[in-house]
């Protein structure tokens, strides 16, 4: 009816219309002035749920079956009630971890596991390709009823082999649009816009023909239910079954709950493309009235048709036919492209997503383990990508070619409904459950997904004649319980149902099983945190636990390759800004190299990226143990009060050393203070005689001459006395502070006591004292200042006769050779020395005598100097009781070495 | 009749020198040289003052101080300490001990003298 | 903010009364009649789904959003 050049005319108009909305969206993307920041745009993209098999399937289902073509609409509108409680929770989640698909979500909560992420890549696409063959398959038929209705122009070869045309031109506008880049968000706003266009273009055309069913070929709605209900057949349809339609329905609604989150294309619209998570608020009434439009003129559609149609024409053509029937064939031409609208939509994104999918989660972390992943990645990826697009729609294609008018539209998209509801369980236990465990997951998954296969999958294949007819028939191994429709023996169930029970069965059971006898990893543990506990996102830097050694550049470098270099820099630059710190002085630390595993994230996939970012950051495993240390803050607060408890330790140790040091300061200080009173009190006395008796004779100038002259000589006598003190003083002083110039020679000490005993002759005769000097020849010499040896030697024997009794006194002057030295010893037979004070008498100032006599002459200072004399030269000198009953000063000096003498 | 003074130190000289400015200003002198020896002079005949140095031998003179202060039948006995050592602490001491007087050496001989007749003077009024 | 708590929990509930409305065997006792020459259950289907879209929007489209109130984190 319908010239094919016209169809293929308008065909290519409206794809171009597309290509040039998309490439509108795409520019006002770069430009900054979304086309798609709308939540209505944003409601209209999520329509893309509503394919050829809604446009097509729909009708045709109702045709058959009546109303239940519905569950797969209102599961979707029951999910959207929980768009607060759980949607928006995969929103936020996704966007803190830069979540880039279905598989990426689940790959990342249960520890980053790349089985995980190919396993779901892997259900993903082989369930997507019979959806895909679908819509291929949905245009062409299309195409064909179009041409052929009523002979047209048939014949014409273009036409024959539509699948393979429309895959190119869906294959070519996924490519062009959903592989331009590679960037860090993952979005397509050229493809958002036209898939958003589309929906528009789908509501309208179907609404259209509703309305034409309703209004131009019948007398409004009433009219079709009334004139349907008078034909049995058809007022069937207008009732539910029994029991069984029953659990098909709820079954359905429960699959349609899952698909539209679990469906790749349903999480690329709804949380990748997703601009701005306000948008979600209105969508979660937008979408299910769109929903709800759209279906509304689904069942009366289908009555007129079948009211109207020949019997015999294909259900799923009934969009079609009914305005060819009637002779509107332009309005037929809408619907068709609305019907196109709806394939094209769902092809173009679902590539776009198995295709990131592919390229992340298997193909990337498959080069890395090769190590064939090198410099110049960006390409690399987008070719990866392209191929994906190309092979996914390929695959769909051969679907179509292989599997042929087997099932209705809407059974190969039940089936995979049913694939993709694989992994709703892992994701709802992912996001509500924390101790939901990979392995659970794994275990789950790949169990739901194997009885998936075999009794949904198997049997659609193997109805094409490829498989032994005893497999579907009898079971495998012939043993009845495993025949894929009828599994362990439950028999009667429509095929999807009886595979969705068992699937989900085994899945639900394996994930809690599992989960509840297997621990997690630290790495799962903590993501497990930060999905269930931490969905805000909000400490997607700090509550990250990393530990190891990275350099910033060589994140730089890295993340570089897949984002470009300017990204990258401005990328980390923000992250300084956000920080407050200069960029160059980035630290490498859990921040940095999140972000670093962020960015790459949205370019390859979280378990890629953790494998990528591993091999610059040298991360060291961190234990169990650790983690819960790290976890746990009461114990960093005891570790804290440990740290604290050490340090007041220290803290009092430190003190009572500075107490100590204190004490020995301030015993130094009264020790000084001693000194200078006693230094004080020796040069008064002097000076008081002095002073008075000078005045004495001032004040007493007729004083008698005998008086004058002992005044006088008192006053010389104390003089003296000052004068000797002080010059004893320097002494010490010289001394002490090591001034003195010493004149080391070799010395002989019975020379130098001979000496001294010569010139002090006179003060013994004096005294009346007797002084013996016992001096041998062959007394050693020693290395000394002779001079101070003399003044020692002169010293002590003015002591002795000082302390010597008058007229009795006798001193003994002796030298004698010791093993190593010479011992010089002065005795008298003086009070001698009580053994309490024979130490203290040769410090200053001391003088031990009887204290009821009057004071020996002398400074006190005599003994302290003679001490200092004789250490310096390498000798002792000491006191102690003589055997006549007075006292014995010692001096003992080092015998000087031959080897000295030598030299 | 001269009031009667003490003169308890150990430097002959100082002694000497104070002996003859104080029989000279008209008083009855008595000399000792240790701290048992000025106390067994108190007690033999009750000076009117005693020159007392602190660092005289055997008792100290703070010692013979707080013995003259302890006793009541001393009590009109005056006390003028006498000390080569300098500083307030000293001198604090000696005046809380209950000594009439402190005196630094070497002190001028004029004013010790005016001093000790003042403290007499003092004491009779 | 508990307001958007509530209004969050609400949404839940409608969900919870959504699934008990939407499938059988509430949808039994709709099916076979017809109201007015229309199907029973295709009036009631669409009503409650009516219903439910809008309950939700009534809810949503007051003013707090739940991602303005969770939205902390920039």
């Amino acid at each position: 009816m319908l010239a094919s050049s016209f169809l293929l005319v308008a065909a290519a108009a409206y794809m171009g219309l597309l290509f040039v909305i998309a490439t509108i969206g795409d520019r006002r993307a770069v430009t900054g002035r979304s086309l798609i920041n709308s939540s209505i745009v944003y409601a209209l993209s999520l329509a893309v749920y509503c394919t050829s098999w809604t446009f097509f399937g729909s009708v045709g289902r109702a045709a058959t079956r009546g109303l239940d073509f519905l569950p797969i609409y209102l599961g979707p509108t029951l999910v959207f009630c929980l768009g607060w409680a759980f949607l928006n929770r995969i929103l936020r989640v996704s966007k803190a971890h830069r979540i880039t698909s279905i598989a990426d979500l689940l790959a990342s909560r249960f520890g980053k596991s790349g089985a995980v992420a190919g396993l779901v890549t892997v259900i993903a696409v082989i369930g997507s390709v019979p959806y895909i063959a679908l819509q291929l398959k949905a245009v062409s038929t299309s195409l064909k009823v179009l041409h052929d209705y009523q002979g047209g122009l048939g014949g014409s070869g273009i036409l024959r082999d539509t699948e393979i045309w429309v895959a190119c031109v869906l294959a070519l506008f996924a490519i062009l649009f959903g592989t331009r880049k590679i960037d860090a968000s993952e979005r397509h706003e050229g493809i958002v816009a036209a898939v958003a266009f589309e929906s528009i273009v789908k509501l309208v055309s179907f609404v259209a023909v509703g309305l034409f069913a309703g209004v131009v070929l019948f007398d409004g709605f009433g009219d079709i239910f009334a004139r349907a209900s008078a034909e049995p057949s058809l007022a069937q349809q207008f009732k539910l079954g029994g029991p069984l339609a029953g659990i098909d329905w709820i079954t359905m609604t429960f699959l349609a709950m899952a698909a539209i989150v679990c469906l790749p294309r349903q999480f690329q619209v709804m949380v990748v493309e997703n601009v701005d998570e306000r948008h979600l608020d209105r969508a979660l009434w937008l979408f299910p009235a769109y929903l709800l439009a759209i279906n509304l003129f689904v069942f009366p559609i289908a009555l007129a048709a079948l009211l109207t149609v020949p019997k015999g024409t294909d259900p799923d053509t009934l969009v079609l036919t009914l305005p060819l029937v009637a002779g509107y064939s332009g309005l037929a031409l809408l619907a068709f492209l609305g019907g196109l609208s709806a394939a094209a939509s769902m092809v173009i994104v679902e590539t776009v997503a198995l295709s990131t999918m592919i390229c992340n989660d298997l193909v990337v972390p498959l080069l890395l383990r090769c190590g064939w992943l090198g410099l110049g990645t960006r390409p690399v990826l987008l070719g990866i990508r392209r191929a994906a697009i190309v092979i996914v729609v390929l695959l769909g294609f051969t679907y179509v070619r292989l599997v042929r008018e087997t099932y209705g539209l809407v059974s190969i998209g039940l089936v995979s409904f049913a694939a993709v509801a694989q992994f709703f369980p892992a994701i709802v236990f992912g996001l509500f459950w924390r101790r939901a465990t990979r392995a659970g997951v794994l275990t789950g998954v790949s169990l739901g997904f194997v009885v998936w296969a075999y009794t949904l999958l198997l049997p659609s294949i193997g109805s094409q004649g490829w498989l032994p007819r005893e497999l579907l028939e009898h079971g495998a191994f012939g043993l009845s319980a495993l025949r894929p429709s009828a599994l362990f023996g439950l028999d009667g169930l429509d095929p999807v149902t009886h595979g969705v029970f068992w699937s989900m069965l085994l899945n639900i059971t394996a994930i809690v099983g599992v989960s509840l006898f297997v621990d997690q990893s630290a790495l799962e543990r903590g993501q497990a945190a930060l999905f269930v506990d931490d969905w805000n996102g909000l400490k997607r830097d700090e509550g990250r636990l990393w530990r190891g050694t990275a350099q910033v550049a060589d994140l730089v470098q890295l993340v570089g390759h897949f984002l470009g270099e300017a990204r990258t820099r401005e990328a980390f630059a923000e992250e300084a800004r956000r920080r407050g710190r200069d960029p160059a002085l980035l630290a490498a630390d859990a921040g940095t190299v999140n972000l670093a595993e962020r960015l790459l994230a949205g370019a390859i996939g979280s378990a890629s990226a953790r494998v990528l970012v591993a091999s610059v950051a040298h991360e060291e495993p961190i234990g169990a143990e650790e983690v819960m240390r790290i976890l746990d803050e009461t114990s960093q607060a005891i570790e804290y009060s440990r740290r604290l408890e050490r340090q007041s330790q220290a803290l009092e140790a430190t003190t009572a050393e500075l107490r100590r040091a204190n004490e020995r300061l301030r015993e130094l200080d009264r020790l000084k203070d001693d000194f200078v009173s006693t230094v004080s009190h020796e040069l008064r006395t002097p000076l008081t005689s002095i002073r008075s008796f000078s005045e004495i004779l001032l004040d007493n100038p007729s004083l008698e001459e005998g008086r004058r002259q002992e005044f006088l000589r008192i006053v010389v006598a104390e003089s003296e006395r000052l004068t000797r003190l002080i010059n004893d003083m320097l002494d010490v002083a010289k001394i002490q502070s090591g001034s003195v110039e010493w004149h080391m020679e070799s010395v002989s000490v019975a020379a130098v006591a001979r000496e001294a005993a010569t010139a002090l002759g006179q003060l013994f005769r004096d005294k009346n004292v007797a002084l013996m000097v016992d001096l041998p020849e062959d007394i050693s010499t020693t290395l000394a200042d002779r001079d101070r040896l003399f003044q020692v030697v002169v010293n002590l024997l003015s002591n002795a006769v000082k302390f010597s009794p008058k007229d009795a006194g006798r001193v003994t002057l002796t030298v004698v050779n010791e093993a190593d030295g010479v011992r010089l010893s002065v005795a008298d037979n003086g009070p001698g020395i009580a053994p309490a004070h024979r130490d203290m008498i040769f410090e200053r100032f001391r003088q031990v005598g009887d204290m009821l006599t009057a004071k020996p002459e002398g400074s006190g200072l005599g003994l302290a100097i003679s001490r200092m004399i004789i250490e310096h030269f390498g000798g002792r000198a000491w006191v102690e009781d003589a055997p006549s009953g007075g006292a014995v000063f010692n001096v003992w000096l080092p015998r000087k070495r031959a080897a000295a003498s030598a030299a | 009749m001269g009031a009667s003074i003490l003169v308890a130190d150990d430097e002959p000289n100082i002694v000497l020198s104070l002996e003859f400015l104080l029989r000279q200003a008209g008083f009855r002198v008595r000399t000792v040289s240790n701290g048992e020896a000025a106390l067994a002079a108190i007690a033999e005949e009750p000076p009117d003052l005693v020159l007392l140095d602190v660092m005289i031998p055997g008792r100290d003179g703070y010692a013979v101080c707080q013995e003259i202060r302890a006793n009541p039948d001393w009590h009109n006995v005056r006390v003028v300490m006498l000390t080569a050592r300098g500083g307030e602490i000293q001198r604090e001491k000696g005046l809380s001990l209950g000594a009439d007087d402190y005196v630094t050496k070497p002190f001028s001989t004029r004013e010790l003298v005016e001093r000790v007749r003042r403290i007499l003077g003092a004491a009779r009024n | 903010m508990p307001r958007e708590v509530r209004r969050r929990d609400r949404l839940v509930a409608l969900f919870a009364l959504g699934v008990a409305l939407f499938n059988p065997p509430v949808l039994w006792l709709f099916t076979g009649a017809t109201v007015f020459g229309w199907p029973l259950l295709f009036v009631y289907l669409f009503c409650v789904w009516g219903v439910v879209t809008a309950l939700i929007a009534l809810t949503v489209e007051r003013k707090g959003s739940w991602s303005n109130r969770a939205n902390v984190k920039e």
